[in-house]
């Protein structure tokens, strides 16, 4: 219903000439900075050790210069992460203090390119791989900044897989080479279901779509198809006939997790909030499980599946 | 107010108009339009040597007016139509017809045959009637002539947006207007997001805005009425009316079935803009988009006697969105729109009193039917009433004028229903509608107490049930059909009185008190045709507001000017809306996502107006501000309601230059909407996100804006049975970008650890030129 909003306004604004001119709006000064937790442990096919970014928020600048973004970064907080069973701290780690192979395998992790990284970029991580996301655990986030506590909570669900993959070629297209990705997937019945996805091409980075997660109101226990679309950063040019289509013979990889309620209910008012500004709402705010900041400590039961696309 | 000194009051009043009920004869009868036939709405009714001693036709253009018996000189009047005078020796009941002549030469339009101090001497408040030939002469985006946009240049009145039909009044939200159409409630009262209204000129006679004191016989909404009458259709003559747009077309027949008895018009309008504009889509990301709207009303009527007649009125109107991608193998179509039909009886028991039975049925309904591949998607929602009323008009005498009546209403609201396919698998949302029963009583006293003092007062009563098949998500116990669920009881009193100070002064006061059981919640800046409109239930509460209202009139240079000052508090009880992390989804069920608060919206309103001459028209300003309270948003501070708008200006000229030249002008003014800004931006998954600031703490530029319109008439004297008009009106004329809304936009580059972030203004309408060519033949 967002899209449609969207796509209603724009055929009318079209139609009527529209214009749009920049301009400097007036800063808000009050309560602008808060920390920023991007927190995740990952349970399921690959689990992950818990890790974390810490930052913080800052006030609308036209330009965000390189020395300001490395000024973001939290440093030296006590990051602790207890799994019901025990507990551990994670350690920061910084760009700058690691090997070009620790490098490598860090910035691969993000999703980043070694040779253009120029930001010092920190990360909270527990190296010693002790404690991995298990499916059915609780994880209980601490964060002591020095001058301010922040918790949060978040459960590795159950997992559903995506049973298949396959891609077909849409008759009417006109380009041959482009193929829509079509999933098979089985719901788990009689609970509350919570879904997120990513694509990946080759070995480029790995991307959530701009609508990446779902609940499953609309699907519950129930086995079907469904069409996905391939993956897009969220400033990429839409193009009506060509968007989230596959590229035949790449290989291409979806990651497709399950999330509990309050992770869900993050990316859903986040990608609400980022897709729905202009006339159509009066605005979202970003539902965080973070107390006492912003952003998202999540959990996610995660399954990988990969094929080369051709029909 | 202590309801028992209010109800002795009112019947003491009415008790003292029975004592002087003797030897008194009543004059009553119809006016109506010399040519056509067309009851007239509002005329008046008064005795030449005591003007005070008068009335004014209802609805149904009937009146009626009791007085001792003796000889008099009675005047008819009604605004553009020259005056009549008939002398009348009162010895029993007169019935008295009258046909009143359009003045439509320039000498004609001076004789503006209102009755002088009516501003003054009656006891409205905020309450304007608008002719249509009056709104006709404005200018008009792409030009449609719309009602809804001319009720915005009203003080006290404000526009939804750039363009948009949708509109506030006095602080209170868009679904806090009644808009009916010959009774039927309009739920969405816009085309294309409500850029045009539903309203086709051609086929309206009449609109009355009531935005201070409701009357007792209008109930069920906060903030204001419109209550817009279709033609009748000539009862004499067959004629056809029309015109060709830059957007649109229009065409009205009308005309009599029995002459004199009986008449009917058919009015149809559609849209073409996006048909001729195919070519230029192809290449665009519209490619394969189509859109219209239409409207079709129509209207037959009959006469048994001077007693009874019947009236059967019907609207129905569709926007279509069309869109189909042959190479991705997807499309959708998205048809949304109203359906109204009402059946009406006018009987007159006798000389003074006069009913009216109403049976209403009105329906919106949004749709949407998508498909890709073997998948398909659906979605339905809408809200249907059954309505019955009865309402009385007894006119005691020309100091009481007594309205009183009963109403009932059965609701179902049907909530987003879903279901799609993939291939053989069958997905299904399908919530139960609900339904709820509402009925009001009312009664209420025009009273003249004296040359000096006027009343009106008024009681209405309402209860609202909502009813089952329900299952109560509170404890589970279901319901079976008609079950009483929760019930709310709502008396709701209305008073306004008038002290005359002079001839051409007077002081007034209200106080109105509305429930309100039906709402609709919106988180957009304007009305969509996706909104739900939701009933009052064991969860939401009746709104409740309570309006306090004081004003001056005064009459300037021989009532040549009327002049007004308003001032008005509202207090808005129950108010409703999204939480702050709603994300509009329709798979959800939007009673949850609610939360409740208070408003409060005050403000004085002037108006100035040249009521006749050559150049006529009207200044109006209001300075006003509108707030809520929510406790679960920002914490339960104050913030400024969406539609705050601290100044807002509207002239409005008409100038008649001679029989073939006719000019009007609107320059608007307004204080910058408001917005909520960016607090700060954050970092997450390499993307920024925004973390907003206070609610509506920022305002866009100011709005302002002129347009002009330009009436040609090349041969105004012809006696040919066909007769042409051009209209010409420019929009937007010095091209002002008033901004509509903002939005920002951001880029980064977290490997290189740079951003940009980015606001930008957009605005909506450029300068706009429109031509559109107005025909009419009639039959001689």
């Amino acid at each position: 219903m967002i899209k449609l909003r969207i796509f209603l306004f724009l055929l009318i604004a079209t139609f009527f000439v529209s214009c749009e001119t920049e301009f400097e709006p007036d800063i808000v000064t009050t309560d602008v900075e808060q920390y920023v937790v991007e927190g995740y442990i990952e349970g399921g096919e690959e689990p992950t050790p818990p890790y974390l970014i810490l930052t913080k928020s800052f006030g609308f600048n036209s330009e965000i210069s390189l020395d300001a973004v490395n000024d973001l970064y939290v440093h030296d907080a006590i990051v602790t992460v207890d799994n019901g069973d025990f507990q551990t701290t994670l350690e920061e780690v910084c760009l700058d203090e690691l090997t070009d192979e620790q490098k490598e395998l860090v910035v691969e992790f993000f999703g980043l390119e070694l040779d253009s990284i120029e930001i010092n970029f920190c990360v909270y991580v527990d190296l010693s791989f002790q404690m991995l996301g298990e499916i059915g655990k609780t994880y209980e986030l601490e964060i002591d900044t020095g001058d301010k506590i922040l918790t949060a909570t978040t459960t590795i669900p159950n997992h559903a897989p995506l049973d298949s993959i396959n891609f077909v070629r849409l008759p009417n297209l006109g380009v041959d080479s482009l193929l829509e990705l079509r999933c098979f997937f089985n719901d788990i019945p009689n609970e509350a279901n919570f879904y997120r996805y990513w694509t990946q091409i080759n070995d480029e980075p790995i991307l959530a779509n701009v609508s990446s997660v779902t609940d499953d109101r609309f699907f519950d226990g129930l086995a079907f198809e469904f069409p996905l679309a391939k993956a897009e950063p969220r400033d990429a040019e839409f193009d009506p006939i060509t968007f989230g289509l596959f590229t035949e013979g790449d290989t291409a990889t979806i990651k497709w997790a399950n999330l509990d309620e309050a992770h869900f209910k993050f990316w859903n008012t986040l990608e609400f909030n980022a897709l729905n500004q202009g006339p159509f709402s009066n605005y979202t705010r970003i539902e965080s499980n973070i107390e006492g900041g912003l952003g998202i400590w999540g959990g996610y039961s995660v399954s990988y599946i990969s094929g080369i696309v051709r029909e | 107010m202590n309801s028992k000194y209010f109800l002795c009051i009112f019947f003491m009043g009415i008790f003292m108009n029975f004592l002087s009920a003797q030897e008194k004869y009543t004059l009553n009868g119809y006016v109506k339009d010399l040519k056509t036939g067309e009851t007239l709405i509002g005329a008046n009714i008064f005795d030449a040597g005591n003007p005070t001693m008068g009335t004014t036709t209802n609805a149904y253009g009937f009146y009626s007016l009791s007085l001792p018996k003796g000889k008099y000189q009675f005047k008819f009047s009604y605004l553009g139509y020259a005056d009549e005078t008939l002398e009348i020796d009162l010895q029993q009941d007169v019935l008295q017809n009258v046909e009143l002549k359009e003045g439509i030469t320039i000498e004609e339009v001076v004789v503006t045959a209102e009755e002088k101090d009516k501003n003054v001497a009656s006891t409205d408040m905020g309450t304007v009637e608008l002719g249509m030939e009056n709104v006709k002469r404005l200018p008009a985006l792409l030009g449609e002539v719309d009602i809804l946009k001319t009720i915005q240049l009203l003080p006290g009145v404000l526009s939804a947006g750039e363009g948009n039909s949708g509109f506030y009044v006095r602080g209170g939200g868009p679904d806090q207007n009644l808009v009916l159409l010959d009774e039927a409630v309009v739920y969405n009262s816009g085309h294309m997001l409500g850029f045009f209204s539903v309203f086709n000129a051609d086929a309206i006679k009449n609109t009355t805005l009531i935005k201070g004191g409701m009357p007792a016989n209008y109930g069920g909404r906060l903030s204001s009425v419109v209550d817009i009458q279709m033609k009748e259709g000539n009862n004499k003559k067959y004629g056809v009316t029309g015109g060709i747009g830059l957007i649109a077309s229009r065409l009205t027949i009308e005309g009599p079935i029995v002459p004199e008895k009986s008449s009917f018009i058919v009015s149809g309008r559609r849209t073409y803009a996006f048909d001729l504009a195919q070519p230029a889509l192809k290449g665009t990301n519209f490619e394969g988009t189509n859109y219209f709207f239409y409207d079709f009303n129509s209207k037959i009527n009959y006469r048994f006697s001077d007693k009874d007649r019947i009236y059967l009125s019907a609207y129905f109107g569709r926007d279509v969105l069309n869109y189909n991608s042959e190479a991705r193998g997807f499309g959708f179509r998205m048809p949304y729109g109203n359906a109204t039909a009402t059946l009406r009886w006018n009987h007159l028991f006798s000389s003074k009193l006069f009913m009216n039975i109403s049976a209403i049925y009105n329906d919106y309904d949004f749709g949407f039917n998508g498909s890709q591949s073997e998948f398909t998607f659906n979605l339905f929602s809408g809200v249907r009433d059954w309505n019955g009323k009865i309402d009385f008009d007894y006119y005691a005498s020309p100091r009481h004028s007594l309205k009183f009546g009963v109403n009932y209403t059965y609701h179902k609201l049907t909530p987003n229903i879903l279901n799609a396919t993939s291939g053989e698998v069958e997905f299904e949302i399908n919530p139960p509608s609900r339904y709820a029963n509402e009925t009001a009583i009312y009664i209420l006293d025009e009273f003249k107490i004296s040359d000096k003092f006027s009343v009106n007062v008024g009681l209405r009563g309402s209860l609202f049930s909502q009813v089952g098949p329900y299952t109560s998500k509170i404890d589970g116990i279901e319901y079976d059909n008609f079950e009483r669920v929760k019930t709310y009881t709502g008396l709701e009193p209305r008073f306004s009185t008038r002290v005359k100070l002079n001839e051409r002064t007077s002081l007034k006061a209200g106080l109105t008190i509305n429930n309100q059981y039906i709402h609709l919640v919106s988180n957009s800046t304007s009305s969509l045709p996706t909104d739900l409109w939701v009933a009052s239930s064991e969860i939401i509460k009746p709104q409740r507001g309570i309006q306090y209202a004081l004003g001056y009139f005064q009459n300037l240079k021989n009532d040549l000017y009327e002049t007004s000052v308003e001032v008005y508090y509202k207090d808005l009880q129950n108010q409703i809306d999204y939480r702050e992390n709603f994300v509009d989804d329709p798979t959800l069920d939007v009673e949850n996502e609610f939360v409740f608060g208070r408003g409060r919206a005050y403000g004085v309103e002037l108006f100035l107006k040249k009521r006749k001459g050559k150049l006529n028209g009207w200044i109006g300003y209001t300075l006003s501000r509108t707030e809520r309270i929510f406790p679960d948003i920002q914490n339960g501070e104050v913030y400024p309601a969406r539609f705050d708008r601290t100044h807002d200006l509207s002239i409005v000229a008409n100038y008649t230059k001679s029989k073939k030249w006719d000019f009007g002008a609107a320059f608007v003014y307004g204080t910058g909407n408001t917005f909520t800004p960016v607090k700060s931006l954050y970092f997450i998954e390499q993307n920024l996100n925004i973390e907003y600031g206070n609610r509506n703490s920022q305002r866009l530029d100011a709005y302002h804006r002129l347009d002009l319109s330009a009436t040609y008439t090349p041969k105004p004297e012809t006696t040919k049975n066909f007769k042409s008009f051009w209209t010409f009106s420019v929009y937007n004329v010095y091209n002002r970008r008033n901004p509509s809304f903002v939005y920002n936009a951001f880029e980064t580059d977290l490997e290189a650890g740079t951003g940009k972030a980015s606001a930008f203004k957009v605005s909506l309408f450029p300068i706009i030129p429109s031509v559109t060519w107005n025909f009419k033949w009639n039959q001689k």
